[in-house]
């Protein structure tokens, strides 16, 4: 038997050997070097990861009455590579869509992802699934809507296409609101179609929290009911009202105006001024509101006898200025209570001379102007107060009539809340507290408080307020069988562009009820109306809103509270 | 040559046979057992597969009947919206009372003794 050519087993041995050690090479490239790309593309191929959107938290008012909530909605979006026809298309989605096939039809130019629709009905989603257009496909997302419209808009602010708060409490409490999305990885077949036995992992997502607000709903309604009306018979240009619990700071209604309708925030892109919650955002020289503090420190201070009678004329001149009263008058000899509730400038600027710059400056501060109110509420302003090193031979009669200083409405409320809280501050708030995934109320901590003047202060001003409404320039917000006590203001609005005052005004009333144990605190402002006076324009808005709020709120009538001392009528 | 008695089969020759029988007894032992195992894997599978296609169907029916709810609870809220309500009062003929109209009467607690 012939022997086998040995050269030739080598040879065919030592291929066979490089082949084998090849292959091992290769196998260590693949299954080492190269493993973790090479696993990432087979679960890319094989696994199927999609966002699991977390239900945004509802906002509810003081007593769960709904105000926002989030629905199911669907993104209709489109590969465009993977569209064939894109004329038909576009006229197959534009009825159900209801737009014009042309505006499809721009979305489905170009190449790669692209949305055609946002947060549409998931009924008319369902009817996209079933024309079963190639390249048009449906992502699961969430839609924000407001039960209630309008109401309380500028408060309870929008949410954005990408479910994101983009003003008011919807971006204050953006956090606490959207929750956390999860995700689930499923296995699908090349098809895309789950795989029944296959790998499914599941991260469920959480919940945002309700967030419930301070606000009532009905009293809400009403209040902005009456300040639409009282904008529309003064021919003003817009109005604010906040309603406040003086005890708890709680802020039981905060309307502005002109408002919109939160579920259709697009059509006022053009007007972003209307968004603006202007009770908080926007300040104003608080006009005569502001004698209040300057009569507060005089009284805390005991700068004078309250029995003193002042020489007050209708007009004085300081330096080149020449200030009056808003109407003429015989000069007058009048106590601090007349002058409050007169509302005369000469008088209260003859007050603020004897109590002096430094205090009335402390004071105003202690009341809390010149830094925002802790509200937290999103371009909440600060309002201007000048340190009392820059205060001009001018700013001290002025400012204690409460021009040449800007404070925000809700920052004026807090004043008169502080007076009717026996002169101790609270600190305003908009949300009682919010409810998680279990179902508990978790309240938000009590408001910070501070005291500004004493309860006898506080026990004098209130007097004097009641007389104001009694007897001076409050008579209009009178309620029969009710003690209000209130302040009216006439503000002149400086130039926005130059230096000076123009002819235009805010009017305002700020006030609470009843004078002796008072519930409730309303400012109501109107931005120039035609009927400039604040007694006039104003004090009957607030009495519309305190008589709704009086049987909203059950306040019984309370006792009545005395005269300021010696006053004239 | 004369026939004799039978001779018996050789002893190796019947153990065989035998042992051939045996096997084919294990074969078909085995063969139902494994077929059995097979049956019952596939029905445990089938089984399984059905209660995953039942969990899903379940998720999806949770999640669409939360949906739901949350879609009514917006509807209601809607409804009972004191801007729609007043809208429908005013259209049906009603008025909000005037100043003084409504006047809210508190019940305070029975007293005296009641005989």
């Amino acid at each position: 038997m012939k022997r086998p050519p040995i050269g030739r087993l080598l040879v065919l041995l030592v291929g066979m050997l490089a082949g084998l050690g090849g292959i091992v090479a290769r196998l260590a490239v693949l299954q080492v070097s190269k493993a973790p790309e090479l696993r990432s593309l087979g679960y890319d191929q094989r696994l199927h990861p999609s966002d699991l959107p977390a239900q945004r938290g509802r906002i509810l008012d003081r007593n769960g009455e709904l105000l926002a909530i989030s629905l199911e909605a669907r993104d209709v979006y489109v590969r465009r590579e993977l569209v064939a026809d894109r004329t038909g298309t576009a006229e197959e989605l534009a009825p159900i869509l209801d737009v014009k096939p042309r505006e499809v039809l721009s979305r489905l130019r170009g190449s790669g992802f692209a949305f055609v629709a946002r947060q549409v009905d998931p009924r008319v989603a369902q009817r996209i699934r079933t024309l079963e257009l190639p390249g048009v496909g449906l992502l699961p997302v969430s839609k924000r809507y407001y039960p209630a419209g309008p109401l309380a808009s500028q408060v309870l602010g929008f949410v954005g296409v990408d479910g994101i708060g983009l003003d008011g409490l919807e971006l204050q409490y953006q956090d606490m609101l959207a929750g956390r999305s999860g995700e689930e990885i499923q296995e699908v077949d090349p098809a895309g179609r789950p795989i029944a036995m296959g790998l499914r992992e599941v991260v469920e997502p959480r919940s945002g929290a309700d967030v419930w607000t301070t606000m009532d709903m009905q009293l809400q309604y009403r209040v902005e009911a009456a300040l639409a009306r009282a904008v529309e018979v003064n021919r003003a240009k817009g109005g604010t009202v906040i309603v406040l619990d003086p005890a708890t700071g709680d802020i039981l209604s905060m309307a502005v105006y002109p408002t919109f309708d939160p579920n259709r925030f697009a059509e006022w892109a053009d007007d972003p001024d209307v968004w603006k919650n202007r009770a908080v955002t926007d300040a104003v020289e608080p006009g005569s509101v502001n004698k209040v503090i300057t009569a507060s420190v005089a009284v805390e201070e005991r700068a004078f006898p309250l029995e003193q009678r002042f020489t007050v004329p209708w007009r004085i001149r300081i330096g080149n200025s020449v200030i009056h009263d808003s109407h003429e008058h015989p000069t007058e000899r009048m106590t601090l209570g007349d002058i409050v509730a007169q509302s005369s400038n000469i008088g209260i600027i003859k007050v603020a001379e004897e109590v002096g710059a430094p205090l009335l400056s402390r004071y105003l501060s202690r009341f809390g102007f010149g830094r925002t109110t802790g509200l937290g509420f999103p371009g909440e302003g600060s309002g201007l107060l000048l340190p009392v090193d820059d205060w001009s031979l001018t700013s001290l009669p002025t400012i204690a009539f409460g021009q040449g200083i800007s404070v925000t409405p809700l920052q004026m409320a807090a004043v008169f809340a502080t007076i009717a809280n026996g002169g101790t501050w609270v600190q305003p708030r908009l949300v009682r507290g919010t409810v998680g995934e279990n179902g508990a109320l978790v309240g938000s901590p009590p408001s910070p408080t501070r005291r500004v003047v004493s309860p006898r202060t506080a026990r004098i001003l209130t007097r004097m307020l009641a007389y104001a409404v009694e007897e001076g320039t409050g008579q209009s917000a009178q309620i029969p069988g009710y003690q209000v006590a209130g302040k009216t203001g006439t503000a002149r609005k400086p130039y926005p562009d130059r230096p000076g005052y123009s002819r235009r005004y805010v009017a305002s009333f700020i006030g609470f009820l009843p004078a002796s144990r008072p519930r409730v605190v309303i400012a109501a402002m109107l931005d120039e109306p035609e009927t400039v006076y604040g007694g006039l324009a104003a004090a009957p808005l607030f009495r519309e809103i305190a008589r709704y709020a009086i049987h909203r709120l059950e306040i019984e009538p309370g006792d009545p509270v005395p005269r300021p001392p010696s006053a004239q009528r | 040559m004369p026939e004799g008695p039978s001779s018996p089969l050789p002893k190796g020759k019947l153990s065989g046979r035998r042992r051939n029988r045996h096997h084919v007894g294990f074969a078909v032992l085995l063969g139902t057992i494994l077929t059995l195992m097979v049956i019952a894997i596939v029905t445990l599978n089938a089984l399984l597969a059905q209660a995953s296609f039942r969990l899903q169907e379940l998720e999806r029916t949770i999640s669409g009947l939360s949906e739901r709810q949350l879609a009514l609870e917006y509807g209601v809220a809607r409804l009972s919206s004191p801007g729609r309500l007043a809208e429908w009062a005013s259209d049906h003929g009603m008025e909000l009372p005037g100043p003084g109209q409504v006047h809210l009467l508190r019940v305070g607690e029975a007293r005296g003794s009641g005989e």
